[in-house]
């Protein structure tokens, strides 16, 4: 017995001390145009793997902006629908107007702050009335840029990802297409799900 | 007797083993251990969903409600594009949102302009040059704010629906002078 318990306490001391080869490796960015400490927070449904094949079509687009913006919305939805249209055509998803596999959404707040409460509720009966029932309470930051993907006909949340930055406010109009660009790329890095290759 | 005795140390054993291991691996920084811990975390906010995140700034934390207040959060604008609706919600009770739309809808010289409103619903239709419609939806949320819907076309638009919704914002903040004529020289409809 001494010795079964000898030899399992080495194993484990040998396998966890260099660090586990197969551990998830800490979120990270790389270089982003006009953004910089970012920050990423990550939701995945455990039951149900984001999908990577398939078709993928636009749900909803929340912006949230201070009432003397001069920001053109539709500018902005623009250069993310862009963004993400290219990054889930590299990952093997297809763009589908009507009836795609899953919904990709996305939220902006310019100014004030978004609740996990209050994206989900944007669904209306679009998704799972489970999800309303989940006592989150999650706020994210004013500055923040959340990518929700839902599969249309279980109407689950599966993934949901939320990138936050310092935004480069004097960054010249014609960067701006690169700045989502980078913020979304940066986000879907992770999507399905972090795993160990990606560090 | 001896038996029971036994199988009650080997559980001793057993439990020193495993917080042996789990010691260690922290200590070495086993990230399979601290993964699973912060996907535990947030197990307990996120019923069914695994979190990762880095740093702490994307948000102000499970189980803060109110914290928006808090934080010290500017006011804002929310505005949603879904199925083709331009969502948001105006400063005003339905008669107020619902004349500052109409003047919206002849400043952008649209034609046909039409509808109704009482005192919890509004509704305008109008035609653009290409005979595209649109469509202005109003609810009463209180007495003070209204929620409002555009609509353009079949599928909507957003660009013409944030075009119309600027010139509402317009016409709502343009001071009102005593003979109904607002300052961006239209006349304020009854």
């Amino acid at each position: 017995m001494k010795h079964f318990l000898l030899v399992t306490v080495l194993l484990g001391l040998a396998v966890c001390l260099p660090g586990c080869p197969a551990a998830p490796q800490p979120l990270g960015t790389g270089p982003l145009t006009g953004l910089e400490h970012p920050s990423l927070h990550i939701m995945v449904l455990e039951k149900d793997t984001p999908p990577v094949a398939g078709s993928f079509g636009w749900g909803y687009a929340l912006l949230k902006v201070p009432p003397s913006a001069q920001t053109s919305l539709s500018a902005i939805d623009e250069r993310l629908h862009s963004a993400m249209r290219a990054e889930f055509t590299r990952k093997g998803l297809v763009f589908s107007e009507s009836e795609p596999d899953i919904l990709v959404s996305y939220a902006v707040a310019a100014a004030g702050e978004i609740s996990a409460e209050e994206l989900n509720r944007t669904y209306g009966d679009l998704i799972d009335p489970a999800l309303f029932e989940m006592k989150t309470d999650l706020q994210y930051k004013r500055g923040v840029l959340v990518l929700d993907v839902v599969d249309r006909r279980s109407e689950h949340l599966l993934w949901r990802g939320a990138i936050m930055a310092e935004l480069d406010t004097g960054l010249p109009e014609e960067r701006k297409q690169q700045r989502c660009s980078d913020a979304v790329q940066a986000l879907l890095r992770y999507y399905p799900r972090p795993d160990a290759r990606v560090k | 007797m001896a038996r029971q005795q036994r199988r009650g140390g080997v559980r001793r054993q057993a439990a020193k083993l495993i917080a042996c291991v789990t010691l260690v691996c922290l200590l070495s920084g086993c990230q399979i251990i601290g993964a699973g811990l912060v996907a535990v975390a947030g197990v307990v906010g996120f019923a069914g969903y695994a979190v990762y995140k880095t740093g702490e700034a994307v948000v102000t934390g499970v189980g803060k409600a109110g914290s928006a207040v808090a934080t010290g959060a500017t006011a804002a604008v929310s505005v949603i594009f879904f199925n083709g609706d331009f969502k948001t919600r105006y400063q005003g009770d339905v008669q107020t949102v619902w004349s500052a739309s109409r003047r919206a809808f002849e400043r952008a010289l649209l034609s046909e302009i039409s509808g109704s409103f009482d005192a919890l619903s509004g509704e305008l239709t109008a035609r653009t040059r290409e005979a595209t419609e649109v469509r202005l939806r109003l609810k009463t949320l209180d007495a003070q704010s209204t929620e409002a819907s555009i609509r353009v076309g079949v599928t909507g638009d957003m660009r013409m629906s944030e075009t119309i919704h600027n010139l509402i914002l317009q016409e709502l903040s343009a001071p009102r002078q005593p003979n109904g004529i607002t300052s961006s020289g239209q006349k304020a409809m009854p």
